[in-house]
């Protein structure tokens, strides 16, 4: 053969192999392998004797019916079977809840993880707009050592985005302070910019602030909906009278009518928009959140726009710390579910949606990627939103007028190394895809352990309510439970062979 | 091919998400790559020591996550 061919052929100047033809494509590989459970797979059985099965490095998330659950309990068995893949098998490899004998699954998160945290087409701007504040809320941690974001670093911060759009795919800008419409100069300057740059550019733009709404007055907000800044938090202590005691204005006056007019005039507009109504409480207030959750409903309550977050005030950091009468962890979690079987009573929207399943690094703390960056008034480059710029190692760089980022790499690399490389706790961790060892780089650093998500020991619970949520809505895949080619009655879904 | 030998069951598949309230409303959520700042913190189930605690609540802006 290799001789007529190369009577034919100038093997030195064409390979012999070329005319080879190739191998018939399209087969399904039928041969048995060895199949064991992924260990990335958290089981639940639900509350109708079914089982759903969460595989916390593909995403995927499969509810097996009750008359399914024992056989799929066997498929997801260590020490594993030998089938050939189809069916079922088929099924639970596509989904990832089973791999080949041999895989290493922790190498495939290994690079899951550099895939998704060293992306450059990527940034994430959280821009203080002011770092002062019109009010002195009793919890806050924050110093107020700067007022509005200077020109200069106003002007750097377009060019640095200037530079980067063309080469970006998304760029997300928070706006944060301080109070960031005390600041408004910068975002009149910025925000128009973003969002025209936007424009021009192929890249996915999204704007949010965070602002306690005293400024958020109607001609304010239709600026800022024309400048795509559509999603807002905004905080609520209780009625009135709770309120204005925890969120004064910093001359001492009450601010939550203004609040209240401003977000009433937000609901008439026609616009897009979302936003979170925070409710902090603590144990001096939460007795009044019903109040003002009545409040709501009649103003707000048939809006989608419109949502609740509940969330308890802790002791943040700030000067009056010993003065708050903060609830435990515990205590928190059972307000917390209190006030929300409240709010869905008056059918009143939740920002936390029961039915999102925890995806890939979807409980990485934002400091800790390397796309994130604070922008202090002044041109510092910070990471996290509590740290801020009381603790050196949370200033990971500055601006230059040129639109730059001179980093100081140790403290860059502080917030964003891969951690859990140097943590076995993390290395075993079934949900370590979720957190990637990352929930929050500031526990770590301050108490030396790893910062878990509730995910770890909660995974099950949170199995059952997006069951329970999503079950009626989501999406129903056929699956044959015996091979195709299976022709005996007795075939079964179980395995052919135990290992 | 012999299809009156296979049985099939219907398995829900809960990560296809119907539309997000960010889409529905044009808000580009984003967040998939960052937590959403709202859950209390593990203490790690022993018990005493580390004392777990509110720590990501008080990241004090959200993302509209998913």
């Amino acid at each position: 053969m290799a001789a007529g061919l190369s009577a034919k052929l100038n093997i030195l100047q064409q390979s012999p192999l070329d005319g080879v033809p190739p191998p018939a494509a399209g087969e399904p590989d039928t041969s048995a392998r060895h199949w064991v459970p992924s260990r990335y797979n958290v089981r639940a059985r639900t509350e109708d004797g079914g089982l759903v099965v969460w595989n916390s490095l593909t995403g995927t998330m499969s509810a097996f019916p009750e008359s399914q659950r024992e056989a799929l309990e066997g498929y997801l068995r260590r020490p594993g079977f030998v089938a050939p893949r189809e069916g079922m098998v088929e099924y639970l490899c596509e989904r990832g809840f089973l791999v080949e004998k041999g895989t290493d699954e922790y190498r495939r998160l290994r690079m899951a993880f550099g895939q998704q945290h060293y992306r450059t087409d990527v940034l994430e701007l959280i821009l203080l707009a002011s770092e002062d504040c019109n009010f002195r809320c009793t919890y806050c941690y924050e110093d107020f050592n700067r007022g509005t974001m200077e020109p200069w670093v106003r002007q750097a911060v377009k060019k640095l985005v200037a530079q980067r759009a063309p080469t970006l795919r998304r760029l997300q800008v928070r706006w944060f302070g301080g109070e960031p419409l005390y600041g408004f100069p910068a975002i009149e300057e910025l925000a128009p910019y973003f969002a025209d740059l936007a424009e021009r550019h192929p890249l996915r733009y999204g704007a949010s602030m965070t602002t306690n709404g005293y400024l958020l007055t109607p001609e304010v907000a239709g600026k800022l909906l024309r400048w795509g800044v559509k999603a807002y938090q905004i905080t609520l202590d209780g009625p009135a009278e709770t309120h204005d005691r925890s969120r004064p204005r910093r001359d001492g006056g009450g601010s939550f009518d203004v609040i209240l007019d401003n977000l009433r005039a937000l609901r008439r507009r026609d616009e897009p928009f979302l936003v979170d109504l925070r409710l902090n409480f603590d144990r001096s207030n939460h007795t009044r959140m019903p109040e003002l959750l009545r409040r709501i409903e009649e103003d707000f309550g048939s809006d989608p726009r419109f949502r609740l977050r509940f969330s308890p005030v802790g002791r943040w950091g700030g000067s009056n710390d010993d003065q708050l009468d903060v609830c435990g962890t515990e205590e928190g979690a059972h307000i917390a579910q209190d006030l929300k079987d409240e709010a869905e009573r008056r059918g009143l929207k939740l920002a936390d949606d029961p039915r999102v399943v925890p995806t890939l690094g979807g409980k990485v703390c934002y400091a800790a990627r390397p796309y994130n960056f604070i922008v202090g008034a002044g041109g510092d480059l910070m990471k996290c939103t509590v740290d801020l710029d009381k603790k050196d190692r949370n200033i990971v760089g500055r601006l230059t007028p040129e639109g730059g980022m001179r980093l100081d790499p140790d403290r860059f690399g502080l917030w964003t190394e891969p951690v859990f490389e140097n943590d076995r706790k993390c290395q075993k961790c079934v949900v370590l895809p979720v957190c990637q060892g990352m929930h929050c780089p500031q526990i770590r650093f301050d108490e030396d352990r790893s910062p878990c998500t509730a995910l770890r020991h909660g995974a099950k619970q949170r199995l059952r309510t997006v069951y329970a949520a999503g079950k009626e809505t989501s999406h129903k895949a056929t699956v044959e439970t015996r091979p195709s080619g299976a022709a005996s009655e007795s075939a079964s879904a179980e395995p052919t062979a135990r290992v | 091919m012999n299809k009156k030998n296979r049985d099939t069951i219907e398995v829900v598949e809960l990560d296809l998400q119907p539309i997000s309230d960010e889409e529905l409303m044009g808000v580009l959520g984003m967040q998939e790559t960052t937590n959403t700042g709202c859950e209390p913190v593990d203490d790690g189930g022993g018990g005493g020591g580390g004392g777990g605690g509110w720590c990501t609540w008080y990241c004090p802006w959200y993302p509209p996550e998913n």
